[in-house]
């Protein structure tokens, strides 16, 4: 489940029109959600809130091993009105990533007053600066500031300054500084991590410079298929997307040396709709000429290779229904011949609540009736939406995932009266695992560390919840 | 002078390899690997060579038979090899982002894939030179500390010899654990290898360790051996090194006894107690036996005609032994008070059924001359410098003073000291009576000191386990302290004049105490538990010279050591 802050930059995101998963980065994102989400381990407490549309507090306490904690702030030049901030609210697919619906490359709106909707935003906010609100693009570009402060002895400041450039870059600075011992003695107490984006739609690219060894990095992405700068005059929905990417990192002062290669092939929701579409009554809206659909449900191939280690992974991902979607991957190296098997699959389940009785039914819906009847036919009743919304929010997600050594985890996730829950286990052999992506063995690693380090033996790796509420 | 160091015999015993590949794979998975290596440390092969290093004394501290304490400078450049086998991290990366927080870190999609490579590493060519301070003592062991960074330089060939940037790398990484691996860990390896080799005890611990845990449900009481020894033993091999090899500079016998439980020493002191009544049910007569194979040296040493016959693990031991049956001393005089109210009792008494502590203040008193004028430089020098190696071992030696002047004391003048009785006492109560009865029926003196003398060797056989180390000798012995002190002219008259029968000589032991008394008042409590060691010792000393040589059991006592010489823990 995604932090609360997270979710705040993902909204900044949204509300700037940056498309984040167009990046190298995300290439995988859909099989990484659905195999390598991580088990909350503990409790794990958070509150948030959104108190203003610019100002983001939240706050963590959990117990592991020791009660640690975290105060983070969040400032953003963008308001974020239209983002549900309570928890009973934020719609639960943003929160919970599953599987992540590839969509057409769209080029960015060049002059689509990205600026000027900023400046007319900032009118509307904040009525005394109104004069300045002509020009206000100029001096202010959309920037996010987010700091968080891990507060147990080994006290860690992580920092976060996020700024559009222009439409298509975007510049992040993101600091981390910690009081505590390295990990290593090569490792310095902090280190500064630049990164620019470059998107078009066609290809992104992103480059990296790391104070720490000073290493560099470039993401890039590319998607084939027609340009969507230059779109045609008919342009027909396309079906499907390929993109190939590639990232390379080098530090001369470690000589760090890495690199990897990706391809994708995924369908697009264009796909996947027309069949619907087309079986449905409105089949006169269809056009002819992609009348055969590639695929009845949304699919995704990714094929990773990184030469230097001589590894090589490959997904597959599939939605059977909205509620159902499942992946697996399979690694092998060539060198060391260690292969790597992982399946997982996520349900989505919606409580169906009995729809509750319009809320003003206090008896007398018959007199009303009776009287609208008597005086304007004409007005219908009117259906509130929020029973429509309820039942959405009332979804809750159950993730299992199991790999071949049969470490298994299972996540349940979902909404408790007003709060966010998250409730997660790991079981498995305890046995030195090796086969995870860095990022995501060092979260998971650590919550096992943590869960299972009492008994050498147990089947147990942890066992968490992690409890929020923002507001 | 001459030294002679004898490289060989280290090589020829087959086991001593496998024991030390151990050790070695213990203490390199001890400490926080580096993150590239993602796999236990496995020590496959060693071989300390055929050239031995070169070492030159620059200054010798202590030097006795049995202990040795010394500066050297050490140079080695031998044909020393040893094989290591892990499991490599061998992509850059993966490494880099392990050891970083997260947050600030380029997240790779890939690109950090991890990928684990076998590596066997061959380190040979070791040119070390440093100082090393050596101390060696008999109960102890070796410990050898390095007093600056020893390791010159060293060849590292490995499975990836053919990259020079890998190798360059674990050139540097291997040299990085390796001077961790020389300031911290060898000390501790050599230690406890030294202490399999010399101290029989150490391995009878251990194997007593392994055999008895599944047998200690038992209660406490019931077989004091049995239970104890898991901790102790776990503390002196593995915990305890550090803070030994600290101890060993400084003074440390008191710390060191801190470390151990409460329980323990009650147990142990019930041990003891059992020890004494000589009832047969005593656990540690297995016990008995490996101490008898401890005195071997012992006899040699004895045979040498060198002052400090017994060997210091016996000593050690006893003094452990002396400080915890500071109590049940007291518990076996509940039965003396009783018997011994006669002043005939001091011949009878101790002579019959008292501790060995006792016996052993008698027949040092026999022999007190001879001792006296060895051991007086010796302590001379070793009390003022509390932090010597050499005081230490005689402190470990020493306390068996307290626990054997105290019953005395309190038997003559401080019965109402007693009555706080252990439970553990309870439980050997019932064997006093029996011992009464068959020391009392024994007519001759000889044949006492003969029972003494192998009630002696028995008790400090089950208390020389180094587990036993247990002692908390401020504690117990800062009640019979302040009772020697109070009544100690007078009690040592009265005992003067009691042992006054048995050997003219005896006048002199109190001179040789009372100074002792006379000092400890001054120092601290850790003073006076290292003066009535060093009493203790000499008392001991003398006793054992006495048994060795005394005219008056002369003949007796010939025939006695000749005769068990076999198990020649009882020779001297």
């Amino acid at each position: 489940m995604l932090d609360f802050m997270d979710y705040i930059q993902l909204a900044f995101a949204e509300a700037t029109n940056w498309n984040r998963d167009n990046s190298y980065s995300f290439l995988t994102a859909t099989a990484q959600s659905l195999l390598d989400f991580s088990t909350p381990e503990r409790l794990r407490v958070h509150l948030s809130s959104l108190a203003t549309p610019h100002f983001a507090t939240s706050y963590t306490l959990g117990t592991v091993g020791l009660i640690d904690g975290s105060v983070s702030y969040l400032y953003s030049t963008v308001p974020l009105n239209n983002t549900p901030s309570r928890s009973a609210l934020i719609p639960l697919r943003k929160l919970a990533r599953g599987y992540r619906q590839v969509q057409p490359p769209v080029a960015p709106v060049e002059d689509w007053g990205w600026q000027s909707l900023l400046g007319g935003l900032g009118s509307s906010e904040s009525k005394p600066s109104g004069n300045g609100d002509s020009q206000p693009s100029l001096g202010r570009k959309a920037t996010l500031l987010n700091a968080t402060l891990h507060l147990p002895p080994p006290t860690t400041l992580n920092a976060l300054f996020l700024r559009r450039i222009s439409p298509t870059m975007q510049l992040s600075l993101a600091v981390c500084s910690t009081r505590g011992a390295p990990l290593s003695n090569s490792a310095p107490q902090a280190s500064l991590l630049g990164q620019l984006s470059h998107d078009t739609g066609k290809y992104s690219n992103e480059y990296l410079f790391s104070t720490d060894n000073s290493l560099f990095g470039w993401r890039g992405l590319w998607n084939f298929g027609p340009d969507p700068r230059h779109p045609k005059e008919n342009p027909s929905p396309r079906l499907s997307l390929l993109s190939a990417g590639a990232e390379a990192y080098y530090s001369p002062v470690s000589s760090l040396i890495g690199m990897s290669t990706g391809l994708r092939f995924s369908t697009l929701p264009a796909a996947t709709e027309m069949p619907s579409s087309s079986s449905s009554t409105s089949s006169t809206t269809t056009t002819s000429n992609h009348g055969t659909p590639i695929s009845t449900f949304p699919y995704t191939l990714t094929l990773v290779l990184t030469p230097l280690t001589g590894s090589l992974s490959t997904t597959y991902s599939l939605r059977a229904s909205p509620n159902l979607a499942f992946s697996s991957r399979f690694g092998f190296n060539v060198y060391s011949w260690e292969s790597e098997m992982v399946a997982g699959c996520e349900l989505w389940r919606k409580r169906r609540k009995s729809s509750p009785p319009p809320v003003d039914d206090d008896g007398l819906e018959w007199a009303r009736r009776k009287m609208r009847m008597a005086d304007t036919p004409g007005v219908p009743p009117v259906e509130p939406p929020s029973t429509h919304n309820r039942d959405e929010e009332n979804e809750s997600v159950l993730k299992i995932r199991v790999d071949q050594s049969w470490n298994v985890r299972l996540l349940w996730e979902g909404r408790v009266k007003e709060l966010l829950v998250s409730a997660g286990v790991g079981l498995g052999p305890s046995s030195f695992s090796s086969s995870s992506w860095a990022a995501n063995s060092t979260a998971a690693g650590g919550g096992q560390s943590v869960g299972g380090g009492v008994s050498g033996k147990s089947y147990w790796h942890g066992v968490g919840v992690s409890v929020s509420y923002s507001s | 002078m001459a030294f002679n160091f004898n490289w060989s015999p280290l090589m020829a015993d087959a086991s001593f390899y496998t024991r030390a590949q151990d050790l070695l794979t213990a203490a390199l998975n001890k400490s926080p690997k580096p993150p590239i290596i993602v796999d236990d440390i496995i020590v496959t092969e060693l071989n300390l060579g055929s050239i031995p290093p070169e070492l030159e004394i620059l200054e010798i501290g202590d030097l006795a038979e049995d202990r040795f304490r010394g500066i050297f400078k050490m140079s080695y450049s031998g044909d020393a090899f040893l094989t290591l086998k892990t499991r490599v991290q061998a992509n850059p990366l993966n490494t880099y982002l392990l050891t970083r927080p997260s947050f600030a870190t380029p997240r790779p999609l890939a690109a950090a894939t991890p990928l684990t490579i076998p590596l066997q590493i061959t380190l040979s060519d070791f040119k070390l030179s440093g100082f090393v301070i050596l101390v060696f003592s008999k109960q102890k062991g070796i410990t050898v500390v390095f007093r600056n960074d020893p390791l010159e330089s060293l060849k590292v060939s490995s499975t990836f010899d053919s990259i020079p940037f890998v190798r360059d790398f674990l050139q540097k990484e291997i040299e990085a654990q390796l001077r961790i691996l020389f300031m911290d860990e060898l000390p501790a390896i050599i230690h406890r290898l030294s202490l399999r080799l010399w101290v029989p005890e150490y391995r009878a611990g251990e194997e007593l360790q392994t055999q008895t845990e599944s047998a200690n449900g038992e209660g406490p009481g019931q077989d004091p051996l049995a239970s104890p020894p898991q901790d102790p033993v776990d503390a002196l091999g593995n915990a305890l090194n550090e803070s030994e090899i600290e101890s060993l500079s400084l003074d440390s016998s008191v710390e060191t006894h801190s470390l151990f439980s409460q329980k323990n020493l009650l147990r142990l002191a019930a041990l003891t107690d059992s020890q004494r009544t000589l009832s047969l049910f005593t656990p540690s007569i297995r016990e008995v036996v490996y101490r008898a194979w401890t005195s071997p040296s012992d006899q040699t040493d004895a045979s040498g005609g060198v002052t400090s016959p017994f060997s210091p693990v016996l000593s050690r031991t006893q003094s452990q032994v002396g400080s915890m049956s500071s109590f049940p001393d007291s518990a076996s005089m509940v039965s003396n008070q009783s018997r011994s109210s006669t002043p005939s009792h001091t011949f009878s008494g101790y002579g019959l059924s008292l501790g060995a502590g006792r016996h052993s203040k008698a027949h040092a008193r026999k022999r007190k001359k001879r001792v006296v004028d060895l051991r007086r430089p010796k302590t001379t020098d070793d009390a003022p410098s509390v932090s010597d190696e050499s005081a230490f071992t005689e402190s470990t030696s020493t306390p068996s003073i307290c626990s054997a002047p105290m019953p005395v004391l309190d038997e003559q003048t401080d019965d109402p000291v007693t009555p706080p009785l252990s439970p553990d006492r309870d439980l050997h109560l019932p064997a006093i009576p029996e011992r009464h009865g068959m020391s009392i029926s024994r007519p001759a003196l000889r044949r006492e000191i003969a029972s003494e003398m192998i009630r002696d060797t028995a008790e400090s056989k089950p208390s020389s386990n180094p587990v036993g180390q247990a002692i908390q000798d401020e504690d117990l012995s800062a009640t019979p302290r302040a009772a020697v002190r109070a009544h100690g002219a007078s009690v040592l008259e009265k005992e003067k004049q009691a042992t006054g029968s048995s050997a003219g000589s005896s006048r002199q032991l109190p001179s040789t105490i009372l100074p002792f008394i006379n000092d400890s008042p001054t120092g601290r409590v850790v003073d006076q538990a290292l003066v009535e060691r060093l009493a203790g010792e000499i008392a001991r000393r003398m006793r054992d010279e006495k048994f060795l040589a005394s005219n008056a059991c002369g003949p007796f006592w010939d025939r006695h050591s000749q005769e068990e010489s076999p198990p020649p823990a009882y020779g001297h």
